[in-house]
């Protein structure tokens, strides 16, 4: 009989370490890889901030379980063409989302102010939520990454689909006073590099438009999160 | 008499040879044999359809649409056109 129980619960525990080391393979995927930096600055921040990019490996996708994090999505990178070795806490997401006709009739400004008002800045609180970080003058900011199909209607019939995508980065300073409402989101997006590519044809800039406090009206997401998340 | 037989046979040939699809085509057709990608994919389709539905959307439809990719694959750019490493 003990032997037996004995038998069952070894087989449950090298289940159960099988199950964690294969979730810690998937956690892995989406952190950027240690060897995969250029500069030694990359590496030491990827590596003293190592906890709080496995907390946001793991919270991110049980909090919006319409958001998949990009493979190597989550890391210290910095700006395409960057001059200098200014390093940005990154995070690029594919949203799924389900388009209301009124979503896809707004215009390319409006659909990116729309994902950035519903996800980008939710995601920036989460990515700013170390206080050691926000106290690293090796980091100089936070960058958001969003990518979501283009509505089809949109489209010509029988064309690809194509991902639109909207990259933010923004200095920790004005993050912190965006937070702290000491600056209005116009003076927010003023202050910030913004970006935007359609399929891989690169857009440049657009107007942003924030707001405090907004929800996001034409933007239908399932379910809300796991309440055991703790989100 | 004749001239008319061949100008409905070169005709005939014509309107099939359109209506052909290329190899392209048909290997396109073959990976994606019918128009929805599962049973879950037509459920979501039938519950989305008219006018102006009303939007109902479940965490397993999220998933599905990604393992399925109810949507088709989209282009999307490239990391290094955003980044650096």
């Amino acid at each position: 009989m003990f032997e037996s129980w004995t038998r069952r619960s070894s087989v449950g525990a090298v289940f159960v370490a099988l199950l964690a080391s294969a979730t810690l393979v998937l956690a892995d995927e989406k952190i950027i890889p240690t060897e995969q930096y250029n500069t030694e600055k990359a590496r030491a921040l990827a590596k003293t901030y190592e906890g709080h990019l496995r907390h946001l490996s793991d919270t991110i996708p049980h909090c919006y379980p319409w958001v998949a994090i990009q493979k190597a999505g989550l890391g210290f990178r910095k700006p395409k063409g960057s001059a200098n070795d200014d390093r940005y806490l990154s995070v690029w997401v594919w949203v799924e989302q389900y388009y209301t006709p009124e979503f896809a009739a707004t215009p390319r400004d409006g659909r990116a102010s729309a994902m950035f008002q519903r996800y980008g800045l939710d995601l920036l609180k989460r990515l700013a939520s170390h206080s050691g970080l926000l106290a690293d003058p090796s980091v100089k900011g936070f960058a958001v990454v969003l990518s979501w199909q283009k509505p089809v209607a949109s489209l010509p019939p029988g064309a690809q689909p194509l991902g639109e995508t909207l990259a933010v980065f923004m200095e920790k300073e004005k993050v912190q006073k965006l937070f702290k409402r000491q600056i209005s989101p116009a003076e927010f997006v003023k202050a910030s590099f913004v970006n935007t590519f359609e399929g891989k044809q690169e857009l440049g800039t657009i107007p942003l438009s924030l707001h405090h406090n907004s929800q996001v009206q034409h933007l239908v997401s399932p379910d809300p999160p796991d309440a055991s998340a703790q989100c | 008499m004749r001239k008319g037989t061949a100008f409905a046979l070169i005709l005939g040939v014509g309107v099939l040879a359109s209506g052909c699809a290329t190899s392209a085509e048909w290997a396109e057709w073959r990976a994606h044999p019918t128009h929805f990608a599962s049973n879950q994919h037509l459920g979501f389709s039938v519950r989305h359809t008219g006018e102006s539905p009303t939007p109902s959307v479940r965490r397993g439809d999220i998933d599905a649409a990604q393992k399925e990719s109810w949507w088709g694959k989209a282009i999307l750019v490239s990391p290094d056109q955003i980044f650096e490493n």
